[in-house]
């Protein structure tokens, strides 16, 4: 009980979604790859998604539509919100490379000469968008931070499917989840603290 | 005036669930199998008032003869004679000596008879106009037979109550253990019998003024070298303890319904008159109660378990039925209750009644009573799992001040500076791990060998329980606002560090140590 492991996906928990998201991470740094029939140019995807306006620009690219076809094979049509995997797509587009080293919150707190990647303040904010817009600009403006180290895509995707589950039921008014650790700010948090020791 | 002996006075339930009055010479009959006092503080005092007459009346030589009578019932003849020598004690009304009474009369102003209520407002209360739970005014009319039984009561419990106020010989506010069947529907006369207590010598009636003070002039206490104690007393005063100085006004009465039991009566009783510097007791175990005294301290007399906020914990439950100590006090269990941990052939499951009220000087802040489910073990038994009990209830108390730390540390920014009543967090957590340490306690009894497999194996379980309990209950009192970010690093902070303090303890190690599985032996000897 005291053992909490928040690095574990909530949502992503079956390995064929996980390997359709780390394969189209994968085709967005190159230009010629063969699907079945047809040739897809990952490079001109990255380039469109990082233009495209969050969200309605984002779901007419070819990107978006490539990557909802084939989690649509893997995932329940419930876990899989069409503005919730356009989030990700705007954001994930930014990280230069998938980093499984850690999950993604922890990976924020990693310490780069002697300061953490994402500092506390700016965690902060993230913790405390209240709209996915909002959401959208503060986790691009992490990843950027990142940098050459690039993020964890999997579990970058299974924070902001678990964020988006918890803004439509605030819309709705339905019951957030009981368990914190369920949660995905404690769990953000709890991440990000991890890699942190305070004190 | 009647007789407390002849006078059918106790109101009572038999087995057919009817309810009336008897007196204390219908006792034998194995029909009436409860008591039925309107106050649940009446109920507890009507038992030891009716084991002192039973301890005085007709108490046995020895175990055997105890015994006899368990199994072939009350002789209603021998205990009529019995009852009948201590009569003259045992006078009600106008005339002295009468009972729990103080001899003289005394020159005071009449008092309302609730005085005689230990939860009733006092005199400051009503001045201050401080009565919010119980008002004043809500009981100024008593029969006599509840006002007799509110007497024997208050000089019970006696809470202190300003200068030379005395407390009773327990203390203000004792603890009483009982031992009782855990079949609600045996007879009256056996839940007493199972607290009577062998006794050698039976009494004079030229030793009764030793044994009922109101029977001579009261040994006041404004001096302080007037003290009662064992050795200049006989030490069945300790049922009959008188620390008040009281007087019923007989003469001033009125007619009506009593305002406790709500029965009609054409002469209810309204006025008392009462003193300070009654009898003041040194020096006494009383049979129905646990003691225990510091083990920094070893000069320092025993003294009775009194009530106190949040009741009873299976953490003291150790301490009512075996002699113990935990980690700051030796514990010894009622002299009632070790009698009766040596008695192997009762045929009856046993278990124990505790009730007492939790005083604050004078203030009743509740009254407190617990049927503990367990039976009472043979002591033998109990002596053979006493190590490990006390461990794993060590573990439950070492481990709440760091859930209750974690929490403030969650909670507040400066958790130093926190002010406020964290009790609840304490009474929660005994009360909602008493289940799980009742598993271990059943599991234990099956297995009281600690080195057994299954014995073993309830401890890890005990362990994790606990475990269990600090973080759940964490994670439910800390992290309250789902909507809120803010405190996040606070919270789990502060969570962190409870998990590594928990696994930190000594105790924890112990036992993890001592609930191993015993694989390696073979490997050590090789």
């Amino acid at each position: 009980m005291s053992r909490n492991d928040t690095s574990q996906a909530l949502i992503f928990r079956d390995k064929a979604a996980c390997q359709v998201l780390n394969d189209w991470f994968d085709s967005l740094q190159e230009r010629g790859r063969y699907d079945s029939a047809s040739r897809i140019n990952g490079r001109v995807w990255r380039a469109q998604l990082r233009r495209a306006e969050f969200p309605h620009s984002i779901m007419v690219t070819d990107g978006y539509h490539h990557l909802a076809h084939q989690l649509n094979r893997t995932m329940q049509p419930k876990d899989l919100h069409p503005l919730a995997l356009a989030l990700f797509t705007a954001v994930v587009v930014h990280a230069s490379k998938n980093n499984q080293d850690g999950s993604f919150a922890q990976q924020l707190g990693v310490k780069i000469n002697d300061r953490e990647c994402l500092s506390r303040l700016r965690f902060d904010r993230l913790l405390a968008a209240r709209t996915p817009d909002e959401l959208c600009s503060r986790l691009i403006r992490a990843i950027k931070l990142r940098g050459e180290l690039g993020v964890n895509v999997v579990s970058l995707a299974d924070g902001i499917f678990l964020w988006m589950q918890e803004w439509f039921a605030r819309q709705e008014n339905r019951e957030l989840e009981a368990n914190p650790f369920h949660r995905n700010s404690v769990r953000w948090a709890s991440e990000y603290l991890l890699s942190t020791p305070q004190k | 005036m009647f007789s407390l002996i002849s006078e059918p006075w106790l109101p009572v339930l038999n087995n057919a669930g009817q309810r009336k009055k008897i007196s204390p010479l219908q006792l034998a009959d194995d029909a009436i199998i409860e008591l039925d006092w309107p106050r649940a503080d009446f109920q507890g005092a009507a038992y030891q008032l009716l084991i002192g007459m039973l301890q005085i009346a007709c108490a046995p030589q020895d175990e055997e003869e105890w015994q006899t009578i368990w199994e072939e019932g009350l002789d209603p003849e021998k205990l009529r004679q019995g009852l009948n020598a201590i009569a003259p004690a045992m006078q009600f009304g106008k005339q002295k000596p009468s009972f729990l009474q103080d001899y003289s009369s005394l020159e005071v102003d009449n008092s309302s008879i609730s005085g005689l209520l230990i939860d009733a407002p006092g005199g400051n209360a009503l001045k201050l106009n401080k009565d919010h739970f119980v008002k004043r005014s809500s009981y100024i009319r008593f029969c006599p037979h509840c006002t007799a039984m509110a007497l024997y009561t208050v000089q019970t419990n006696s809470p202190a109550a300003g200068a030379g106020f005395r407390t009773s010989m327990r203390g203000g506010g004792p603890i009483t253990t009982l031992v009782m069947p855990q079949e609600q529907n045996q007879p009256l006369w056996k839940k007493l019998w199972l607290n009577i207590i062998p006794q050698r010598v039976s009494l004079e009636s030229s030793q009764y003024p030793l044994v009922f003070p109101w029977l001579i002039p009261t040994l006041s206490s404004e001096s302080a070298a007037n003290k009662v104690t064992p050795d200049n007393a006989h030490p069945l005063q300790a049922y009959w303890g008188m620390p008040r100085r009281l007087e019923i006004d007989f003469s001033t009465t009125e007619s009506g319904e009593c305002d406790l039991c709500g029965e009609p009566h054409s002469d209810l009783l309204t006025q008392i008159r009462s003193k300070n510097y009654g009898v003041q007791y040194e020096g006494w175990l009383h049979p129905l109660s646990p003691y225990r005294k510091p083990l920094k301290d070893v000069t320092s007399p025993w003294l009775a378990v009194k009530g106190q906020s949040g009741g009873l914990a299976y953490k003291d439950w150790l301490g009512l039925m075996v002699e113990s100590e935990d980690r700051f006090n030796y514990l010894k269990m009622a002299e009632v209750v070790r009698i009766h941990g040596d008695r192997d052939d009762v045929d009856i499951k046993t278990g124990l009644w505790c009730f007492g009220y939790d005083m604050d000087n004078a203030k009743a802040r509740c009254w407190y009573e617990h049927r503990l489910p367990l039976s009472l073990i043979p002591l033998s038994m109990l002596r053979l799992m006493e190590s490990v009990l006390r461990q794993s209830i060590e573990l439950a108390t070492s481990s709440l001040p760091l859930l209750r730390q974690a929490l403030k540390e969650a909670w507040f920014e400066n958790p130093k500076e926190a002010k406020g009543d964290f009790s609840l967090v304490d009474i929660a957590f005994w009360q909602q791990t008493e289940r799980d340490f009742r598993h271990l306690w059943l599991a234990l009894m099956k297995h009281p060998d600690p080195i057994a497999p299954e014995s073993r194996s309830a401890l890890r379980r005990w362990i994790s329980d606990i475990e269990h309990y600090l973080f759940s209950t964490f994670d439910r009192q800390a992290f309250t606002n789902p909507e809120e970010s803010n405190d996040l690093h606070r919270i789990l902070t502060a969570r962190k560090k409870l998990a590594k303090e928990f696994n930190k303890q000594k105790i924890l190690n112990l036992l993890r140590e001592l609930s191993i599985e015993r694989k390696e032996k073979v490997d050590v000897q090789k």
